[in-house]
């Protein structure tokens, strides 16, 4: 079930919001980031199972932190981003920037 | 606190459905992200809900994926759905079966190794099967391509017939609609194109009728047609048609021309109507000259509407009966053989295939049977987990459909890399059986084909899948809880399921390791019977040069033989008619001068071969008293010279000198006197069939006596370059539209004539071979399994001193013991089956203790070898090891 080929759009927001969180990149926090930049409701499950798949592809490395009574006493996953994965992000983007080159202004994509 | 906590209910259906090694900190995270919206004022518990309900697609794509996260059968789950499933009626059954295929799709992923193994075999045997289903379908089981085959039937006497009896049988006998003489001599086309020699059908009257079609253009032959002074009219096939007249619609009226002679296009037949030959002409037979006793003309007919062949097999007796009292002289003792069609085609293989049949059949058990095995070890290992599901509420019914279900899906992959398989056998099959089996061509895999497989795979998922299914529904299911996994499951029963299987397997090999035996003694003794002429080296072809003039007809072959001798690289060169191994002969009685005719009943029939004077030196046919025939004989002596065969003496001289008395045929060529002295007598040869005994027959000089259309014959220097171009160019030389056929080397004919057998023994020998390997596989497997189940009992019995050899002999033995008696009953069927094969063998009985030694012997090595590896790691367990182990 390893998958391979390019991001998806969902890897990549996930992937950007692991770098801006920084230190603070765990699920629910990635999830909020998402929500708050682009408007849509992530669920925190999706995230996680997109977030073993890319730590799988190596693209993502993470770390347990200690337990907290706040959280039931359960332990946290951080999430950091790995060459690999900074690899993939610019592929993704150089792909689209490609595809999206002398485009802009192109009748069929001018806002009405 | 309990009020600051997140939804109990939420949290706890999210634990439930949450299916992730990631569940912990997934909770951990919702909760923390609660207690901070709480803080902060947010609608904290919607919040938590709402992730819950988000989670749900994510989840349910997870669990679709069929991936469990990590080993181990959800056994937690399952008898839940299944107390809902269970009330659920039609849709609740369907659930199941959808469960129960991913359940089975599951453990087979799980196990990949025993998946390959199992599949693999079933789709050797369900293959082997497919292939040789796919023969006897398209050979033996599907109608001939035509209207009512049913109906069309041959009748011989018992091959050719006379003209006057099948006109009486066509009037006479009601049961018959239509019956049609037919020869189909090869004739010189000219005049359209390339010379050719094409067989032409020469009817009685026209066939199209037989056959219930009408003609595509013009009419058909008529009866009225026949005869020596009948007009020279000629039907085209629709092919010949098509290619030498283009499909011209004016064609009728047109002319073709054969052997130099003109004949008048009447018809055009149907596409697809092809029973004979691409051309039809009337029979030009005189019945004056060629009366009852004169049989050359095989037959084909029509059943009248509502008879049955046993009808006309009746109604053809009491004819033949009354005939013979009208007709003492030509038809006493004549009786006339009723087949149908299709018997006639493929009648002579039909024992043949349902034999092969048989065997791959017997392949398919020994598949079986080691899949059952595999399937017994393997349910056994597994009797813990079968009783958590059944503590669990399982009812037996599912559990021995889960089984099943496992079974029918290892069968269903088997059938269909079965089928791929088989496909290659139908492209493979028709290449090998190198024109053996008629029909062969017809062959492919068809609808029939198909629902043979699918039955295949339904019965093959019962018989190896019901031992496992029935070991479930006997075993106490409370047993298997509490106890690991050593010693479970290594019950007398399955035990003695398994030894039973070993020895069918055993006996199964058997049978048909003694069949492949007796066709390899076949084939071997096929292949060293002394013919009594050189095979080797030796090249010939046909020709009818169309001469008319006996003078013209010896110039013609005696200066043809004189220059091929003069290619490098020829040895020698003759001519004959009637090549030994090529079907051709001229058959009748022999008279002796000084002794009273025979009367029809006394009479043997002795084959004349003409030959011309080099021919017995270019074959290598010794004459072993007296003298070989000269270029005298040939050209003038009064009478000429003859030589006679050894068993032609024993039979006709068993106590007189040969040499010297006078013989004569009741027929000529139209050339000169059927009369010779003998001046030599030949050693047999067997010219019709290698299995076939040599007959009497005589050698009569062709220079005096024809015919025109001869087989040159030629006997090359070993490791001569190939010589059938510069022949050709000395044929060219002395005429440059006469045409070769039936261009061949004797070794062709020879191979030709081993084919069936080789076909058979390829077929039959590659089916024992893989009997007994996979029998060889079971056997390893069940005992490497058995020691494993005891390596405490083994280990036990170390310590407590016992001898590595006694190990060794005590597994050894739990082995070969089953395999003896397996081998005991295997041999013991085919001694007494063996009857069937009697057809299909040579020069060896059905009984031949070499074989059947041979058999035991190899079967016991292979049993030894399959047990002893495992006996000597058993020997070699070290009981502190495996005391400990468990």
């Amino acid at each position: 079930m390893r998958r391979s080929g390019p991001l998806t759009e969902f890897e990549q927001m996930i992937l950007l919001a692991v770098i801006r969180l920084g230190d603070e990149a765990y699920g629910v926090s990635i999830c909020d980031e998402i929500e708050g930049r682009v408007d849509r409701t992530i669920s925190v499950a999706a995230a996680y199972t997109a977030l073993e798949r890319m730590e799988a592809r190596g693209f993502v490395r993470s770390r347990i932190a200690e337990s907290t009574p706040v959280r039931g006493g359960r332990a946290k996953k951080h999430f950091a981003l790995q060459p690999d994965g900074a690899a993939a992000l610019r592929e993704s983007r150089h792909s689209m920037s490609r595809m999206w080159e002398g485009l802009e202004g192109h009748s069929d994509l001018t806002e009405a | 606190m309990s009020r600051l906590a997140p939804p109990r209910l939420a949290e706890w259906v999210l634990r439930l459905i949450l299916r992730t090694p990631d569940r912990e900190y997934i909770l951990g995270d919702l909760e923390q992200q609660y207690h901070e919206r709480r803080v902060a004022g947010a609608r904290a518990r919607l919040w938590y809900w709402s992730q819950l309900f988000r989670a749900l697609p994510t989840m349910a794509r997870r669990f679709a994926a069929q991936q469990p996260p990590s080993g181990g059968p959800k056994l937690r789950h399952e008898p839940v759905r299944e107390r809902a499933q269970r009330s659920m009626g039609w849709g609740g059954m369907m659930g199941n079966v959808l469960q129960d295929l991913r359940f089975a799709l599951r453990s087979l992923w799980r196990r990949p190794g025993f998946a390959v193994i199992t599949v693999t075999t079933l789709a050797l045997g369900i293959g082997a099967n497919t292939a040789i289903f796919s023969v006897v379908n398209g050979v033996l089981l599907s109608p001939l391509p035509y209207a009512q085959p049913e109906a069309i039937v041959t009748i011989g006497a018992p091959g050719a017939m006379s003209y006057p009896d099948i006109v009486d049988l066509e009037s006479e006998v009601p049961s018959l609609a239509t019956l049609v003489g037919i020869t189909t001599p090869p004739r010189t086309l000219t005049g359209l194109g390339e010379p050719e020699i094409i067989g032409v059908t020469q009817v009685t009257k026209g066939l199209m009728a037989t056959f219930l079609v009408s003609p595509l253009l013009g009419r058909d032959i008529r009866a009225d047609e026949f005869g020596p002074d009948g007009p020279r009219v000629i039907v085209l096939g629709y092919s010949f048609w098509q290619t030498r007249f283009g499909g011209d619609p004016d064609v009728l009226g047109r002319s073709v021309t054969l052997n130099g002679i003109g004949y008048e296009v009447v018809g055009v037949a149907p596409e697809g109507f092809v029973p004979t030959s691409q051309l039809w002409t009337p029979s030009r037979l005189d019945p004056e000259t060629c009366p009852r006793s004169c049989h050359t003309m095989p037959t084909i007919g029509r059943l009248a509407e509502g008879a049955t062949i046993e009808g006309l097999r009746n109604d053809a007796l009491t004819l033949a009966l009354n005939l013979e009292v009208a007709y003492p002289n030509s038809n006493t003792g004549k009786r006339f053989v009723v087949r149908s069609l299709q018997d006639t085609v493929v009648g002579g293989v039909r024992r043949g295939l349902w034999l092969v049949l048989g065997a791959v059949g017997i392949v398919l058990l020994i598949a079986c049977a080691n899949v059952a095995n595999l399937l017994l070890v393997r349910a056994s290992t597994r009797t813990g987990e079968v009783a958590v599901r059944s503590a669990l509420g399982a009812s037996r019914r599912r559990l021995v459909a889960q089984v099943m279900t496992e079974s029918g899906l290892i069968a269903l992959f088997g059938g269909i890399g079965g089928l791929a398989l088989a496909w290659f056998g139908t492209i493979l099959l028709p290449r090998f059986s190198a024109g053996s089996i008629p029909r062969i061509d017809e062959i492919g895999i068809d609808g029939t084909v198909l629902l043979f497989t699918a039955g295949t795979v339904l019965l093959v998922t019962l018989i190896f899948g019901v031992a496992p299914a029935a070991g479930l529904t006997r075993t106490p299911l409370r047993s298997g809880l509490g106890t690991g996994s050593q010693r479970s499951g290594a019950g007398r029963d399955s035990g003695r399921s398994r030894s039973l299987l070993l020895g069918a397997e055993v006996a199964l090999s058997a049978v048909l390791l003694v069949g492949a035996g007796l066709l390899l003694r076949s084939f071997t003794q096929l292949n060293a019977v002394d013919l009594g002429y050189e095979t080797r080296e030796i090249l010939r072809f046909n020709l009818n040069p169309q001469l008319g003039d006996i003078d013209e007809i010896r110039i013609f072959y005696r200066t043809l033989e004189e220059r091929i001798r003069a290619i490098p690289g020829v040895e020698a060169a003759g001519s004959v008619f009637g090549s030994p191994l090529s079907g051709a002969a001229f058959v009748g009685p022999v008279y002796i001068d000084g002794r009273p005719e025979p009367t029809p009943s006394e009479r043997t029939m002795t084959a004349i071969r003409p030959v011309g004077p080099q021919w017995m030196e270019t074959m290598r046919i010794p004459v072993l008293r007296g003298r070989g025939l000269t270029e005298t004989d040939d050209y003038d002596a009064q009478p000429p010279g003859a030589l006679v065969s050894e068993t032609f003496v024993r039979e006709n001289f068993p106590n007189e000198e040969p040499i010297g008395q006078s013989i004569r045929v009741p027929w000529d060529m139209g050339h000169g006197a059927s009369a010779w002295r003998v001046v030599g007598v030949v050693r047999d040869i067997r010219a019709q069939a290698i299995e076939l005994e040599s007959d009497a027959r005589i050698y009569v000089p062709h220079g005096q006596w024809g015919p025109a259309n001869m087989t040159v014959t030629v006997r090359g220097v070993p490791g001569a370059a190939p010589l059938l171009p510069a022949i050709r160019q000395e044929v060219r030389r002395m005429n440059p539209n006469l045409p070769l056929s039936e261009v061949g080397t004797m070794e062709d004919a020879v191979r030709q004539q081993v084919a069936p057998t080789r076909f058979y023994l390829v077929l039959v020998g590659l089916f024992a071979g893989l009997a007994a390997v996979l029998a060889a596989i079971g056997l390893y497997g069940v005992i490497t399994y058995a020691v494993s189940r005891r390596t405490r009992e083994i280990g036990l019995r170390v310590a407590l001193g016992a001898r590595r050899e006694g190990i060794m002999r005590l597994v050894v033995g739990q082995g070969m013991r089953p395999a003896i008696v397996g081998l005991g009953v295997g041999l013991g069927a085919a001694f007494y089956g063996g009857r069937v094969m009697e057809t299909l063998l040579f020069g060896v009985q059905p009984r031949d203790p070499l074989i059947f030694g041979a058999t035991g012997a190899l079967l016991v090595v292979v049993a030894l070898a399959a047990t002893t590896l495992p006996a000597y790691r058993a020997s070699q367990v070290d009981p502190v090891r495996a005391l400990r182990a468990d």
